[in-house]
């Protein structure tokens, strides 16, 4: 090559290579028509009624008026996992084998997540201390059946889904579509989030370990707190010791302020202030290995006590330790437009409220930094969305309803206990997510529709319901060891003498001979036994006000006659009547002394009932809906307008 | 060095960063190789590689003669030991504009000048002794309250840009950019010295009294072909391929 012919090419290098680099992270288009869902969790049909009626949701109101709006059928039980995949797969949970948040293991009776697991690697090699994996190992999306979107790529119909539930991990890439997981997602200590508070304070200090950690730490006059925040575990060591990393909390309590300083960074916070997301770096085998995180600290107090908040430790969409996008690279690409975003599954950090971490105020400012991140990620995908089909998904409504429907319900035993300023919490994140509808509105043309959906409705959780304890209080449980009641995992229990047992939120269970790992009932007991447990449960009275806490008893035989189910489904499924739900103690198997008692959570909303009882919402462009539609014909009606 | 950096990327201000980026590279890739070129012994070099090479064919035609293999292996390990030899003159003289040049680029491209979005912190540490408040921001705004640490005479606060810029009076200070791409951004200050200056272009001259001021800005990085690269990353290799095309084109042997 000449050396002026190589000075030429050369000149050109740079552009070509600028040029590649702009080519990338495009969405390409296939068809004209554009269908836009947007999944918001908990809308409940009769607020969004109240609300439209009062004016607060002005563009849902019209957007009723260009369509329709409907009650739309729930998944049974109406729990979001299950009435989710219902709508993904467009078929019940025997289909998909989602039941509930929490399965079992019959022959351990281990409850685990119902919706991903992680599974080790097939074979390491040890050396020394070290483990290193040689094969296998991975997490794992439990949820099967087929989604429905599967038809609309092999059509080449572009489809994007933006925080997609019970999608974690998401598709493979080859699927061709854009995902980013939503509900289901942990945080990179692979649980569904787990907060650290950092405290001198002894008063907050418990062995309760629900939703976090409380770190007590020390002033040594120097006005430095010296914090360990725990990462995830360190898989490549024997006996996996949990990686960790320092921060120094330097305090001024004159200022009411704290500055953290972590590794390369920094942040002044005065009290009620929130850090920006700040970058968490573990390092397994001394950086050859690094998981990245990102977490918010939250100054609660800064004198006379320090109280420091931070978030779970939330995967980094831009380094992600696990996959939460399809491609890899769409989670990162989204944070560096919208910015950096929560990506665990459940982001409000509702178990901080119920431990009284938070109070009201601290809780409503991280949910509006939950709500105003999904709508940048909103933004977003709306600027880019061309056609096909684009999901996005809202969880605040949700999670914000289940901790202040007691702000609006005059029976709740907290509703006397809420400030008069919360009373209209719920009706301003309606008349936010008014907004959300209206921007998507402003996309509606000839060629597009809009489907606002919610997989279920709400309803008031005012009495607890110990399914356990009424079932040994009935004779259906045993119990051995009294001193143990309140002790998760049936410690109390004498499994010789349990014909059935309830786990989770709406679950019930036999105590199968040669299924459970101390199974008594034989299988030509188990139909009566059911009978006798659906009768014995749906006349129970809550002797305080009289109502029946179990509307319906159901029979997953009954339910789908002739289909096998898989090992982990329940036998049974409670039913709840509107202002009960299981207790939390019943979801992990304890067995309290009361049957029924006041649900003194800020948790007061619910939706584990009755399926009847809290149907979703459907509020659509799309003409000639069918009548009595649910979420699991969600699919088809998509595909119909996308591809018709 | 700050004046001449500033005349090159003078033309790409206002373009994407990475123009200028790739510019200074192919600069420091060409002129890096042309030095080698004059500093290292051209002809030792070209002899010694075909020496390696006829070494390594030798070890391949005689690979049934295990003691020849061994004897021309050591060879080739001894010559290796040569060639760093040679290597090392030129590198030594390399490194004195390399490490120029990395300042510069950390400089201007390693940070992203303060916004109006997130905010930043700034620890202002003092000589002797704290003043009791600090002054209200010229251009920028305070979202925290200023916390002292009296036992390290250090103030600190988070804040939040104004078009890049974050500037106060009391003590006089100044950090981000104002000047587009390619423009020092300031992330710090020290008592000063020529030293300091040509090391650390980031940082500007402590004002009276204020021993060191210490800004954590939000690190860079810069979308190449689908991936994100630090503009370390970036230099290395633009100014790698530059310096190889370089190779070629003016015969050098490295």
């Amino acid at each position: 090559m000449k050396r002026r012919e190589f000075l030429k090419k050369a000149a050109l290098a740079p552009g070509a290579l600028a040029a590649l680099s702009l080519g990338c992270g495009r969405e390409r288009t296939a068809s004209g028509k554009r269908v836009i869902v947007l999944g918001v969790d908990g809308m409940d049909p009769g607020l969004l009624e109240s609300f439209t009626s009062r004016g607060l949701m002005p563009n849902t109101a019209r957007l009723m008026e260009m369509g329709g709006f409907r009650r739309l059928g729930t998944s049974n039980p109406p729990q979001s996992p299950v009435a989710w995949s219902n709508f993904i797969t467009g078929a019940p949970p025997p289909v998909h084998g989602i039941f509930d948040f929490v399965h079992r293991n019959p022959e351990t009776m281990i409850p685990f997540l119902s919706t991903s697991e992680v599974t080790p690697p097939d074979s390491t090699l040890d050396i020394g201390s070290l483990r290193l994996p040689m094969s296998g190992g991975g997490v794992k999306l439990l949820r099967r059946g087929t989604p429905f979107w599967n038809g609309l790529l092999d059509r080449g119909i572009p489809v994007t889904m933006v925080k997609l539930p019970v999608d974690f991990p998401p598709p493979p890439e080859n699927t061709r579509g854009l995902f980013l997981s939503g509900l289901g997602t942990p945080d990179v200590r692979g649980s569904q989030g787990s907060f650290t508070f950092f405290t001198d304070d002894p008063r907050s200090i418990t062995d309760d370990t629900g939703g976090g950690v409380v770190i007590p730490v020390r002033d040594y006059g120097d006005g430095c707190y010296k914090c360990r925040v725990d990462g995830p575990a360190n898989s490549l060591l024997a006996d996996s010791p949990t990686m960790s990393v320092e921060v120094r909390a330097w305090i001024d309590r004159d200022s009411r302020a704290v500055r953290i300083d972590m590794d390369g960074d920094s942040i002044v916070l005065g009290e009620g202030q929130w850090s920006p997301w700040m970058r968490f770096s573990f390092s397994a085998l001394a950086g050859f290995s690094t998981v990245h995180a990102i977490g918010r600290f939250y100054l609660k107090e800064a004198s006379p006590k320090l109280k420091l908040y931070l978030t779970p430790l939330n995967i980094d969409p831009e380094n992600p330790a696990l996959p939460i996008s399809s491609p890899d690279w769409y989670a990162g690409d989204l944070a560096r437009e919208a910015g950096l975003y929560y990506t665990q599954g459940f982001p409000e950090d509702t178990k901080a409220l119920s431990r009284g971490i938070f109070n009201d105020d601290d809780y409503l400012s991280q949910a509006e930094i939950v709500f105003d991140e999904r709508m940048s990620l909103f933004h977003t995908a709306l600027s880019r969305y061309r056609e096909g089909l684009l999901f996005f998904y809202f969880t605040s409504l949700d999670l914000n309803v289940h901790m202040f429907f007691r702000s609006m319900d005059p029976a709740s035993p907290l509703y006397g206990q809420v400030e008069p300023r919360f009373r209209g919490v719920i009706a301003d994140l309606y008349s936010r997510m008014d907004i959300a509808v209206g921007e998507a509105m402003e996309l509606l043309d000839s060629r597009t529709e809009l489907i606002l959906l919610s997989d279920h409705g709400f309803a008031p959780f005012r009495r607890s319901f110990n399914l356990n304890s009424f079932l040994a209080a009935e004779g259906f449980a045993s119990i051995a060891h009294p001193y143990q009641r309140n002790s998760d995992m049936f410690a109390c229990l004498d499994w010789a003498g349990t014909g059935a047992y309830g786990l989770g939120l709406n679950g019930l269970y036999v105590n199968l001979a040669g299924r459970e790992k101390d199974g008594v009932v034989s299988a030509s007991d188990r139909s009566g036994l059911m009978v006798h447990l659906k009768r014995s449960l749906e006349s129970a009275v809550d002797p305080l006000t009289g109502e029946r806490p179990v509307k319906n008893l159901y029979i997953l035989e009954d339910l789908y006659p002739g289909v096998e189910m898989p090992p982990w489904a329940p036998d049974m499924l409670v039913g709840y009547s509107r202002g009960y739900r299981a207790s939390w103690e019943t979801t992990l198997g304890a067995f309290p002394e009361e049957v029924i008692t006041d649900n003194m959570d800020p948790w007061s909303g619910t939706h584990c009932i009755s399926p009847d009882e809290c149907p979703g919402s459907l509020v659509t462009t799309v003409q000639d809906v069918p009548e009595g539609i649910t979420l699991t014909d969600m699919g088809a009606l998509i595909t119909r307008e996308l591809t018709s | 060095m700050n004046a001449l950096f500033d005349v090159l990327l003078y033309p790409f201000r206002t373009l994407d960063p990475l123009w200028g980026m790739m510019w200074i590279s192919a600069l420091t890739g060409v002129i890096m190789i042309l030095i080698f070129k004059r500093t290292s012994n051209q002809h030792a070099i070209s002899e010694l590689r075909r020496k390696m090479g006829s070494r390594a064919l030798g070890m391949l035609l005689y690979l049934e003669s295990p003691a020849t293999v061994l004897k021309l292996a050591g060879g080739l390990i001894a010559d290796n030991f040569i060639y760093l030899w040679h290597l090392l003159r030129p590198m030594l003289v390399i490194a004195v504009p390399f490490v120029l040049v990395a300042a510069q680029l950390d400089a201007r491209y390693g940070y992203l000048p303060p916004g109006e979005g997130r905010p930043h912190t700034a620890v202002i540490r003092w000589e002797s002794s704290l003043p009791s408040a600090l002054g209200d921001p010229v251009s920028g705004e305070l979202v925290s309250p200023v916390l002292t640490v009296a036992d390290s005479l250090e103030k600190s606060f988070s804040f939040t840009g104004e078009n890049g810029l974050f500037t106060m009076d009391d003590p006089a200070f100044k950090t981000g950019s104002s000047g587009g791409a390619g423009s020092v951004v300031v992330r710090g200050a020290e008592p000063g010295g020529i030293f300091a200056s040509i090391l650390r272009p980031w940082n500007a001259v402590s004002p009276p009294g204020v021993r060191s001021v210490k800004v954590y800005l939000t690190p860079a990085d810069y979308g190449v072909l689908g991936g994100r690269w630090s503009w370390f990353a970036v230099f290395l290799v633009f100014s790698s391929l530059w310096a190889i095309a370089g190779a070629v084109v003016f015969k050098v042997k490295v």
